[in-house]
């Protein structure tokens, strides 16, 4: 019986092999339960396709934003509302890549490994989703921009919570165009895109202030310095063109003006190196940390490595291949107000559970120190300046406005429009709030920007300080 | 009712794993003891062969059970096999045959205790050994399913086929232990509901089962020792 | 004496576990089930719960016997198995039951036919000419469905000959007495085996050949310890399967989405890609027996009952369900030594491992680690022929313990 039972042994090896095709086999099943669960054809959480069982979406003030009745999503009854936070709040079919209820839907559904879906068998919902967000500001956002095509964010720069986000092109979910998918004028074009996460843009003149704070933590003597705009000036081997003649002309001055000609000259005495390495050391370069842990937002990018002292003269001025993310781009702005320490921005506040145990709460953390206090209090009062000396304060009655326009040539097409921006924030202790506005293929940042931005931290006002 | 089927699902599962994992456990952690059956004793040379499985391959390749070094075993030569009614010798096709007790057999052969067995040149003995005895002879009283008393120093065994026995010096014992020191009536086993039970009359010394002293009947289990004095039996079902 | 190093688990434990859990599904069945079958499945379950009692009772207090870990697995595994069909198919109760009911006779008819091994010895050319033929029938009569040619349709019942025709072929290729363990011819078992499998390749019943051919080798390897001849053996195999591709390559399309199930997703990797997803959705518990919705993908309580063990009970029972065919193997391997003959050791390394296999083919090919072969779980899938041929494999591997059988001498 020896030899049998030796032989017998070699069955061994496939009782390995088996142990180890099981092993794999719920290795794959663990790591990828989550993408499989939320696969569209699992019928326990879509129908025909959309998401049909899922927890509710609620804004800051707990109003309810999407809800499930009757296996069907319904979504706020206000149509401007549907629209403002279209992007936001993300379609049940996946369209619209960075919407919560695409990238938080096993948050949504309740899905846990443990239970798997049966807690949407037990409840009939899964998890409720609390935002950061203010309804009545994003509407107002969205109102402002109107047709035009654009983004709209508001954040907390003490806490970082992001009060606000409107992207335009938009569609009522309840209603959606026909023609969506087969129009070619353009109108849709972008329309699933979350501008505000996922856009990139040229900063234009609002990366004067990257120019500026750069000058400030690299030539002690800047506010001393004076330069010469005659309309243009030459850098390198060309000349870079300013929008007017502002002569003999100081640093504050030059930002308040946005005089191209003295900050061209001041990028290219500070050179690539230092450029970069301010813009790296503030998250160009970087993908920035997912928000709130799932929302992907695009980088923010510079390169200087290749560029002649010309081009390095158009990066100052923000004209260059530079390209801006606006999430973060407000993180930046955030940063400057909060005494150069940035906040990590978030949009879910709490996620509580059918049984009404809160399951996640967002803690409010701190990116880094971007800029020196002294960097930031010095680079504040230069926006400070801006506001009350150029744009001037009847756009932001009693907010002691800080803020940088900026209008952003896209291409050397006359017939085609600039994208104005504008970027700010309020001083005031009781309105910790920074502002970004893109709006695109449009006349100069002051008449269409700055407006904007405008109606919207008066709606913030009246929300957060005169309530 | 939600709740209900909500536990039941985590019951459900604990109950088949219950299962599973002790049926799973017990069949991969027990294995069979290994018995010896039969003795090959090489006369040549009085080696002992256990035959410890129930088919024993014999020959000169490594890997039969029982290998010989002689050259005129073959690589395979023969297996000897405990069948229903006792052990067989089977010739596998060896070149210089299986001989028992000096008869060349043909296929296959009985084998009875003391039976002389030649591989090839190679003479052997083949004994029955105690346990394979036992086996052969417990089929016969099967139905009584009578245990029995071993006699650890010479292994003679007394069956408990009675309602009870007694132990002692007296003549007419049904075991009579002459030593001086034992009791004349020095202890009885008897049974009640199926079951025996041994208890003590010892004067001089006590009787003990697995080591311990016994003042009132006590209850036999399967390999109990049971002792008086240097005397000391094994108790088997 | 006791045979067994430590202790056997507690019969009336388990059992009262096993009947716990039977009862609990029971219930849940019940609950779930349309009025109409209500009684079907209550009636059931409940003859099933009884049969399971008659066999126990039968074996531990007439029979005396010991060790009943082997029939403990097959019973709860057969209850997971009526669970589902009964709850994703009442009216077809009856049907399996009766099926459950022939499969445990067959263990025990399996259990008294290889008692005798003279008899085995006897027998073992009908019972070759009998399974070719059986085939042979089936090749001729059957009629093409699902792309296989392997059900033949006697009356209402439809059986699948090849199930049948499995526990043969083990019986057959172990059976080899007279020569005992020195037997290194296998020409007439490879001969019976090119027969068996060819057959199965012309049914184009490429799972069920594939374990044919996959026993024969753990059958000739255990008789012969002969590897050049497997390895010749295999070789062959291995050229017939390519020329069969090269001229018939409609058959590899039937294993084109392999490894490719997520780009197929809703074509050619339909099973696969909704296996994975509801198997994941079940999490480790399950959404309860009755709650799935694998249950409305084709062939789902036969082809990817897996997945909705996963699904319904849950990833860690449909585990331990793994893990119990794994033990199955490991105690015939590990009793192998001990059998009353190397026929039994042969037997059960075989059925087990056959079993193993099958196991492997069905679990792994759902779950795209392996090509879909669409074979059946063991115990688990719905249809009768299974389940009868797995009960009966049971029988081939609880011979391997010596204490089944009284033989020359007591039963210990």
């Amino acid at each position: 019986m020896k030899s049998i039972s030796r032989r017998a042994l070699s069955l061994y090896a496939l009782i390995l092999l088996f142990l180890a095709g099981s092993a794999l086999l719920y290795f794959n099943l663990v790591t990828n339960a989550n993408d499989w669960a939320m696969n569209r054809a699992n019928k326990h959480l879509y129908s025909n396709g959309a998401l049909s069982t899922a927890g509710d979406i609620l804004d800051a003030d707990g109003n309810v934003l999407v809800s499930t009745k009757d296996g069907k999503r319904v979504y706020s009854s206000s149509k401007n509302l549907r629209m403002a936070l279209l992007h936001t709040l993300g379609d049940t079919s996946g369209y619209i890549a960075n919407g919560i209820q695409t990238v938080f839907k096993d948050e949504l559904t309740g899905y846990t490994l443990l239970d798997g879906v049966y807690n949407l068998k037990r409840y009939g919902k899964g998890n409720d989703i609390t935002l950061t967000l203010n309804s009545k500001v994003c509407e107002t956002a969205y109102k402002a921009l109107g047709e035009r095509k654009g983004t709209v964010g508001v954040m907390n720069y003490k806490t970082g919570e992001i009060i606000c986000i409107a992207s335009t092109p938009t569609f009522d979910i309840n209603d959606k165009p026909n023609d969506i998918d087969t129009d070619t004028t353009g109108k849709y074009e972008g329309i699933y895109i979350n501008r505000f996460f996922s856009g990139v843009y040229t900063p234009g003149s609002t990366f004067k202030v990257l120019t500026a704070i750069c000058a400030i933590e690299n030539i002690p003597d800047i506010y001393d310095r004076t330069f010469e705009c005659k309309g243009k000036v030459s850098v390198g081997e060309g000349y870079v063109i300013c929008s007017g003649t502002h002569g003999k002309i100081g640093f504050e001055k030059a930002l308040n003006k946005s005089c191209n000609c003295a900050f061209a000259k001041i990028a290219e005495e500070l050179g690539a190196e230092k450029l970069m390495a301010t813009a790296e050391r503030i998250g160009f370069n970087q993908n920035m940390a997912d928000i709130s842990g799932k929302i992907h937002c695009a980088k923010s990018r510079i390169d200087l490595t290749q560029s002649s002292a010309l081009d390095i003269g158009w990066a100052g001025i923000g004209q260059y291949t530079t390209l801006i993310n606006p999430c973060h781009m407000l993180t930046v702005m955030a940063a400057i107000a909060n005494g150069g320490t940035a906040p990590t921005p978030y949009l879910i506040n709490t996620i509580t559970s059918p049984k009404g145990k809160t399951v996640f709460a967002a803690k409010q953390s701190v990116i880094g120190e971007y800029f020196t206090p002294d960097v930031a209090e010095k680079t504040d009062e230069m926006l400070r300046s801006n506001v009350k000396n150029q744009y001037g304060d009847g756009f932001f009655p009693q907010m002691n406005f800080c803020g940088k326009t900026g209008t952003a040539e896209v291409s050397n097409d006359k017939n085609i429009k600039p994208n104005a921006l504008f970027v700010g924030y309020s001083q005031l202790e009781e309105m910790p709030f920074a502002v970004i506005v893109v709006v695109e293929d449009t006349t100069t940042s002051i008449t269409s920007a700055v407006p904007i931005a405008s109606k919207v931290m008066k709606t913030v006002k009246s929300e957060y300080v005169n309530k | 009712m939600a709740e209900i089927e909500y536990i039941m699902r985590y019951v459900l599962c604990i109950l088949a794993i219950a299962v599973i994992f002790n049926c799973v456990w017990s069949l991969i952690r027990l294995k069979p003891d290994k018995k010896v059956y039969a003795l090959l004793v090489d006369m040549a040379n009085e080696k002992q062969y256990p035959i410890n499985c129930y088919e024993t391959s014999v020959g000169r390749s490594r890997h039969c059970d029982v290998v010989f070094t002689n050259s005129t075993v073959s690589r395979s030569h023969a297996v000897v096999a405990l069948r229903k009614d006792g052990f067989y010798v089977f010739d596998t096709e060896s070149k210089t045959g299986v001989y028992v007790n000096d008869e060349k057999i043909e296929k296959k052969k009985k084998l009875q205790d003391g039976d002389i067995i030649a591989f090839g040149t190679a003479f052997m003995k083949f004994y029955m050994g105690s346990e394979a005895d036992r086996d052969i002879k417990h089929e016969k009283n099967e139905k009584e399913l009578c245990p029995r008393l071993v006699n650890i120093m010479d292994d003679t065994e007394f069956d408990l086929d009675g309602d009870f026995i007694t132990i002692g010096r007296e003549a007419g014992s049904n075991i009579e232990i002459s030593a001086r020191y034992v009791s004349r009536r020095q202890a009885e086993i008897f049974k009640e509901k199926n079951r025996w039970y041994i208890e003590d009359f010892g004067s001089v010394v006590k009787t003990t089962v697995n080591g311990e002293k016994i003042y009132s009947p006590t209850e036999l289990r399967d390999g109990d020792v049971i002792k008086i004095g240097d005397f000391a039996f094994l108790y088997e079902e | 004496m006791n045979i067994l190093k430590g202790k056997n688990v507690n019969l009336a434990i388990m059992l009262f576990v096993v009947t716990l859990f039977e009862v609990t599904c029971l219930f849940t069945l019940f609950q779930k089930a349309e009025e109409q079958y209500k009684m079907n499945i209550i009636i059931t379950m409940g003859i099933y719960i009884l049969v399971q009692y008659a066999y126990f009772f039968g074996a531990k207090i007439i029979l005396k016997r010991k060790g009943f870990e082997v029939e403990l697995i097959a019973f709860l595994l057969t209850a997971i198995g009526l669970s589902v069909t009964l709850s994703v198919y009442p009216n077809l109760a009856v049907k399996q039951l009766i099926a459950v009911l022939i499969g445990i006779c067959g263990f025990i008819f399996v259990g008294w036919l290889l008692r005798d091994i003279d008899r085995i010895m006897f027998l073992r050319v009908p019972i070759a000419i009998c399974a070719v033929g059986l085939l042979a029938f089936t090749l001729v009569f059957a009629k093409l469905t699902n792309g296989a040619k392997n059900w033949i349709y006697i009356g209402g019942l439809s059986i699948q000959p090849s199930e049948l025709v499995k526990v043969a072929f083990i019986i057959v290729g172990a059976a080899t007495l007279e020569r005992l363990q020195s037997n290194r011819s296998l020409t007439k078992f490879i001969v019976f085996a090119l027969g068996c499998v060819g057959c199965l390749f012309l049914m184009y019943d490429f799972g069920t050949a594939l374990i044919f051919f996959f026993t024969f080798i753990v059958i000739s390897f255990m008789r012969s310890g002969d590897v050049r001849t497997i390895a010749l053996v295999c070789t062959g195999a291995f050229m017939g399967g390519l020329l069969v591709l090269i001229f018939k390559p409609y058959v590899a399309n039937r294993f084109a989405a392999y490894g490719h199930v997520w780009e197929n997703f809703d074509t050619s990797g339909f099973q696969q890609t909704r296996t994975m997803i509801y198997s994941a959705a079940g999490g480790l518990f399950g959404v309860g027996l009755g709650n799935g919705k694998l249950r409305g993908v084709y062939a789902a309580t036969e082809d990817l009952v897996f997945g909705v063990i996963c699904e319904e009970f849950g990833m860690i029972m449909a585990g331990a369900i793994l893990l119990s065919y794994v033990a199955l193997l490991v105690y015939s391997i590990r009793h192998s030594k001990y059998a009353r003959s190397s026929f039994y050791a042969i037997v059960a390394c075989a059925a087990s491992a056959l079993m193993l296999f099958q196991a492997s083919l069905n679990v792994f090919g759902v779950n795209d680690i392996l090509p879909l072969t669409g074979v059946t779980l063991p115990f688990i899938s719905r249809g009768g022929s299974s389940i009868m041929c797995c009960w009966m494999l049971m029988g081939l591997i609880k011979s391997v313990d010596r204490s089944t059988y009284k033989f020359g001498g007591v039963r210990q």
